[in-house]
């Protein structure tokens, strides 16, 4: 984006070079011609003045844009996309848009039966979906489907939160990694767009995911919990 | 009379008008404010002995905040949560959200971490570091919390920037405990 030479500027570039040549003018006359000089500076300065003042308002324009939307998507609310069959039948295996919000875990308003978004402590690229069962100091009792339904009870240590999946069998959570600081926590679940769509048409939104951390899984209940069992079960 | 009453008008808008547009300037500033210190760097002072000598080489009660390290803190490091060892890092305590303590990064997932005291090994598991201050006399770290997950650090100390004398970039210090899988 060039600016076009200002006809003004070379004007008085060529006055100013002709200047040197040209015979001793009177006294009167050499006055007018430098008082004109002066005002077509002054007129050039104003004019990148002005230029100036209306670049600094563009880029403070796009400043406050952007900050509005950094802050209500920090600290506010913002649309996420959930999916995996973790926490099936509450939400969707293959996808829900969900309204998050993120003010409930700052004032410490979160309790047992909350879903929440919470960075995975395996992977902390990862935000994974699940629900509080128990805060710090409650006893919470739990079984692993997969280690022959033995049974177990843990008293929740200070600033952590027991988190687990609504399907017990298909979802990677405290069961496995056990209890999770609060300061993990991410946001609160509150409240569901639509149900069902498909992954490939939400580009926009936050992606989430559930509990399977690479693999899409499209087909059917079932099958999921299969391929799920095959190949991850081993792997903690 | 009715000058007055103009004047006085007229001055109780110009009165309202100079509110509003402070008003409206304090929120933007405030907004760029709290996004440039979440996305990009922000200034902390650090309290306490458990970083010395790199952080508060002096610790005067007397003297008390006063003589604090203010410190850089960059937020880059958060788009992929990739740490080396040496960095010193700022983190959300595991018992008590509220707090942030700033320790060195001694262990990354998958190092063998060396306990002096009960000569044992254990392993850095997936997705957590080890954490320890460079004052071990006085420093609440890895050593009684044990690893802590990735996802609770809230940013990389890169620069001290004041006092003016200690002015300095702050750099990685290799530990003699930790065994690296090579």
């Amino acid at each position: 984006m060039g600016l076009k030479p200002d006809p003004i500027i070379i004007l008085t570039l060529i006055e100013e070079n002709a200047a040197d040549s040209v015979p001793q003018l009177t006294k009167p006359e050499r006055e007018t011609r430098e008082q004109t000089q002066g005002k077509k500076r002054e007129r050039e300065m104003r004019r990148w003045g002005l230029l100036a003042k209306e670049a600094l308002t563009q880029t403070l324009t796009f400043a406050r844009f952007f900050c509005l939307f950094h802050v209500t998507n920090h600290y506010l609310w913002s649309p996420t996309l959930v999916f995996g069959p973790s926490m099936l039948p509450t939400l969707n295996l293959t996808g829900d848009v969900i309204l998050a919000e993120y003010v409930s875990h700052r004032v410490g308003r979160l309790g047992p039966g909350d879903i929440v978004f919470v960075r995975s402590p395996v992977d902390p690229n990862k935000i994974v979906t699940k629900r509080i069962v128990g805060v710090e100091g409650d006893r919470v009792t739990y079984f692993k489907p997969r280690n022959g339904d033995s049974c177990h009870t843990v008293v929740v240590p200070k600033g952590h939160v027991w988190i687990q999946g609504d399907n017990l069998y298909a979802s990677r959570d405290s069961r496995q990694f056990g209890p999770v600081p609060y300061g993990l926590i991410e946001g609160k679940a509150f409240f569901r767009f639509f149900n069902g769509i498909q992954r490939r048409s939400f580009m926009l939104v936050k992606e989430v995911q559930h509990g399977l951390h690479d693999r899409p899984v499209v087909c059917g209940h079932l099958i999921a919990l299969d391929h799920w069992d095959n190949e991850r079960c081993n792997s903690y | 009379m009715s000058c007055i009453c103009i004047l006085g008008e007229i001055s109780i808008m110009a009165a309202q008008n100079f509110l509003w547009s402070f008003t409206k300037n304090c929120f933007t500033f405030g907004l760029i404010g709290l996004t440039i210190s979440d996305r990009y760097a922000s200034i902390v002072p650090v309290r306490g002995s458990s970083m010395s000598p790199t952080f508060n080489l002096t610790t005067d009660s007397f003297m008390g905040s006063l003589s604090d390290d203010y410190v850089l803190v960059e937020k880059f490091c958060l788009q992929k949560y990739k740490f080396s060892h040496g960095d010193v890092i700022v983190f959300c305590s595991p018992s008590n959200h509220k707090e942030k303590h700033v320790k060195r990064i001694i262990g990354l997932p998958g190092d063998w971490i060396g306990t002096p005291m009960t000569n044992d090994v254990m392993k850095v598991p997936n997705g957590h570091c080890w954490v320890e201050g460079d004052n071990p006399s006085s420093s609440l770290d890895s050593r009684s919390f044990g690893p802590i997950p990735l996802g609770l650090i809230k940013g990389r100390v890169t620069h001290i920037l004041w006092p003016p004398q200690r002015v300095r970039h702050i750099e990685r210090k290799n530990h003699e405990n930790i065994l690296s899988p090579s």
